[in-house]
C-alpha cells in the first residue's frame, strides 16, 4: 500500500509538471500589467510597434511577445488557444498596434507593452464590419499606411502601399508562417474589407 | 401587534421574492414567452428556433446582418441571454452569425458577428463573441458542435437549464452572461446534450476566447 501511495504521489507530481509544460510556457513570461493612455497615436509609431513585432511567432488567440526576433514555440496546434506559444494572431497583433480598449465602448489610445498578455475583444470579422468604438470601415481604395484589410477570417494592416497592384502587409498569419510583412493583394480581393481606426494623431 | 405584524408581512414578503428570484425566467431577451417540451423538469427554459430562408427575414434584420444575402437558410434564435442568427458562408467552408443581446450601447439589431471556418465539416474553435454594454452588461455566444444523435444542447444558467433545440444541420449558437470574462476576452459554458427521448449523450465545459 505504502509503495502503491508512493508511486500514486509520484505520478501526481509528473503529471502536474506536464501540464504546467503544455498550458503554461511562453505564457509564463507575460504579465497583465494595465496599459497606459495616450494622448497620441501617429502611423509611424505604429509601424514602428508592428515591426518590432516580426518574427515574434503567432499564437491563436494570443497577444503576447518579446523582442527577441525568435518565436520561441513555434509550430503549435493550430487553432488552439491553450498552447499558450509566443505571438498575437492577427486580430489580437492588431488589437494592440491600434492601442485599443478592451472595453469596445472606448475609442481612446491605450499603450500594451509587448509582453503584456492581451488579445482584446475582436476576431477578424468584428474588425472587418467596424464592431467597437474605436474601428471604422473605409473605402478598400482610401486605405493608407496602418489602416487594415480585413475579411471574415483574418486581418492584416498596411505597411506601404505598393505600386503594383498589392501592398505590403504586416500582419500574423499563420502558426508556420509567424508575423512578418508580406506582399497581399488583399485590396483587390472582394473578401476582404477596408478596415479603419479613429483617432490618428499624425 | 401591529409592528409584528407587519415585519412578519414583510418577511415573508422577502422570501417570496428571494425565491422567485431563483425561478427560471419566464421570456425570452426579446420579451416573448419561452417554448415548452415535456421531456425535461421544471426548472428548464426552452429556447426559440426557427428554420427561415434569408428572403422571409424583416429587411431590417438581413439588410444589417453583414453576408447574409437573399435566399439562405438561417437558424433563427432566441434565447434568454441573447438571439442570433446563423447560416453557410456562401464563399467557402465556414459558418456565419449574427448576434444579439441586449444593451444600450449595441449596434441595433445586431451586436456582434462571427465567423468560423469548417474542416472536415467541423468548427475547431466554438468563436466566442463578446457583446458589451455601456453599463457592464457582457453576453458571450458560442457554436457548440452537436454529437451524433442530438436533439438539445442544455446550457448550465445557473439557477435554471436553458435548452436549444439541433436545428438546420449547424452548430447551435448559445449565448450567456455566466462566466463571461473582459480581462482575457474569454468564456466557459457548462453544456450537456440530448438525443430526442431526454438521454444524455455528452456533457462537458466548453472554455472559449476570442481569437482569429
Amino acid at each position: 500500500m505504502r509503495v502503491f501511495l508512493a508511486a500514486f504521489g509520484v505520478g501526481l507530481v509528473l503529471a502536474g509538471a506536464t501540464g504546467a509544460q503544455a498550458y503554461h510556457r511562453f505564457w509564463a513570461s507575460c504579465n497583465y500589467d494595465a496599459p497606459t493612455f495616450m494622448t497620441t497615436m501617429t502611423r509611424d509609431a505604429a509601424q514602428d510597434y508592428a515591426n518590432a513585432a516580426r518574427y515574434e511567432g503567432y499564437q491563436w488567440g494570443g497577444g503576447c511577445w518579446n523582442y527577441n526576433d525568435v518565436d520561441s514555440y513555434p509550430n503549435d496546434e493550430p487553432r488552439n488557444v491553450w498552447t499558450h506559444g509566443e505571438g498575437g494572431d492577427c486580430s489580437g497583433f492588431t488589437f494592440k498596434t491600434w492601442r485599443e480598449s478592451e472595453d469596445t465602448w472606448r475609442d481612446g489610445r491605450y499603450y500594451w507593452r509587448a509582453l503584456r498578455n492581451v488579445h482584446g475583444p475582436y476576431d477578424a470579422a468584428a474588425f472587418r464590419y467596424g464592431n467597437g468604438a474605436p474601428n471604422h470601415v473605409v473605402a478598400k481604395s482610401t486605405a493608407g499606411v496602418m489602416d487594415a484589410f480585413a475579411s471574415d477570417y483574418h486581418i492584416g494592416m498596411v505597411f506601404f502601399r505598393s505600386l503594383y497592384g498589392g501592398d505590403q502587409i504586416v500582419e500574423a498569419k499563420c502558426e508556420t508562417c509567424g508575423t512578418n510583412i508580406f506582399y497581399r493583394t488583399y485590396r483587390s480581393d472582394s473578401s476582404y474589407g477596408g478596415v479603419g481606426r479613429w483617432g490618428w494623431t499624425g | 401587534v401591529g409592528l409584528d405584524r407587519l415585519i412578519s408581512i414583510l418577511l415573508v414578503v422577502v422570501a417570496v421574492t428571494g425565491c422567485r428570484g431563483h425561478d427560471p425566467p419566464d421570456t425570452l431577451f426579446d420579451g416573448t414567452r419561452p417554448g415548452t417540451t415535456p421531456l425535461f423538469s421544471d426548472d428548464v427554459v426552452v429556447s426559440r428556433v426557427r428554420l427561415v430562408s434569408s428572403s422571409d427575414l424583416p429587411d431590417s434584420l438581413r439588410a444589417s446582418c453583414p453576408s447574409l444575402r437573399k435566399s439562405v437558410e438561417v437558424v433563427q434564435r432566441t434565447g434568454v441571454e441573447g438571439g442570433s442568427l446563423t447560416f453557410r458562408d456562401p464563399s467557402e467552408p465556414g459558418v456565419l452569425a449574427c448576434d444579439a443581446a441586449p444593451g444600450e450601447y449595441e449596434l441595433a439589431p445586431w451586436c456582434g458577428v462571427s465567423a468560423g471556418r469548417l474542416y472536415s465539416g467541423r468548427l475547431q474553435d466554438p468563436r466566442l463573441d463578446l457583446c458589451q454594454s455601456r453599463d457592464g452588461r457582457l453576453t458571450g455566444f458560442v457554436w457548440i458542435e452537436p454529437v451524433r444523435g442530438a436533439k438539445w444542447v442544455a446550457l448550465d444558467q445557473g439557477s435554471y437549464s436553458e435548452l436549444y433545440e439541433v436545428a438546420g444541420e449547424l452548430p447551435v449558437r448559445i449565448a450567456s452572461t455566466r462566466d463571461v470574462e473582459l480581462e482575457g476576452s474569454r468564456a466557459s459554458f457548462d453544456v450537456t446534450q440530448y438525443d430526442g427521448g431526454g438521454r444524455e449523450l455528452a456533457r462537458g465545459t466548453v472554455e472559449a476566447a476570442v481569437a482569429g
